[in-house]
């Protein structure tokens, strides 16, 4: 089976925020003659979490082999937190004070405090 | 420092693609160098937090307040829960508890806030509301020894 470099730098800009960015790289993916991909990171400055989700979501849904290459520290620490912590979730609920004022000028009295 | 305004930002505005059902948003910043700090203002007027709820028939979130506190407990409207809904969650916790910083969230007729002195969510008069989703932080310009935003990632 081939195996298919994507060059994220020619396709995504050097900072990645959006989880839709995903699409792009999918309509990339050879993915009738391939299953085993590297993403080449080079050039990549950040990748947000959830675009980190979204890659990670679909590589495991498509069952591909895949590589990273030439991720720099923030894009490194981001997959590797997001991958670890897939199967795992906290479900500890926080519960928050609720604290309502009465009047108008008691609300921007802690406005102003701030 | 770069790398978390970064993932501060880009979880925010990831927010209002995902959930809000609007097409744009804006996001205003502010430095004031003497002071020492950053101000980030993201906001749209989507379907806001509840709302967004409500389209995606989650169960049990029928206030304004319901819907901060799931939020920021990470409850996600999609279905994948358990990789989703990290974004506010983490960034409170990275912004305030890591940076001192200070987060305040507004959706309909009530807010959230979070600093190190206090924690709460305000319900409003129900003339008083933003709709859509207000995301307000407080960056300070200094980073405190020993922080390291990835300890924060999730």
């Amino acid at each position: 089976m081939m195996k298919q470099i994507i060059n994220i730098q020619e396709y995504l800009p050097t900072t990645i925020t959006s989880r839709d960015a995903i699409e792009v790289l999918k309509s990339r993916l050879d993915v009738v003659d391939c299953s085993s991909f590297v993403f080449n990171f080079s050039g990549i400055d950040f990748v947000s979490r959830a675009f980190a989700d979204e890659l990670l979501h679909y590589i495991k849904n498509n069952n591909f082999s895949v590589e990273f290459e030439n991720t720099n520290k923030n894009v490194a620490e981001i997959l590797k937190a997001v991958n670890k912590n897939r199967s795992k979730r906290n479900s500890s609920f926080h519960k928050i004070a609720v604290t309502q004022f009465k009047r108008k000028e008691e609300l921007n009295n802690f406005l102003s405090l701030i | 420092m770069i790398s978390v305004v970064k993932y501060l930002i880009s979880e925010a505005m990831d927010n209002i693609v995902e959930h809000a059902n609007v097409s744009n948003g804006w996001i205003m910043v502010q430095n004031y160098p003497n002071k020492g700090f950053l101000d980030i203002c993201i906001l749209d007027t989507g379907l806001g937090l509840l709302g967004s709820y409500k389209a995606f028939d989650v169960a049990g979130i029928n206030t304004d307040i319901d819907a901060l506190e799931q939020a920021i407990n990470g409850n996600s409207t999609k279905q994948i829960t358990e990789t989703r809904g990290y974004g506010i969650d983490t960034s409170r916790r990275m912004l305030v508890d890591g940076l001192k910083g200070k987060y305040f969230l507004f959706s309909g007729s009530a807010f959230y806030i979070y600093t190190n002195e206090l924690e709460q969510i305000t319900p409003l008069n129900r003339n008083v509301k933003w709709t859509g989703t207000m995301l307000a932080l407080r960056v300070p310009n200094s980073v405190p020894v020993g922080f390291d935003y990835t300890a924060y990632l999730e």
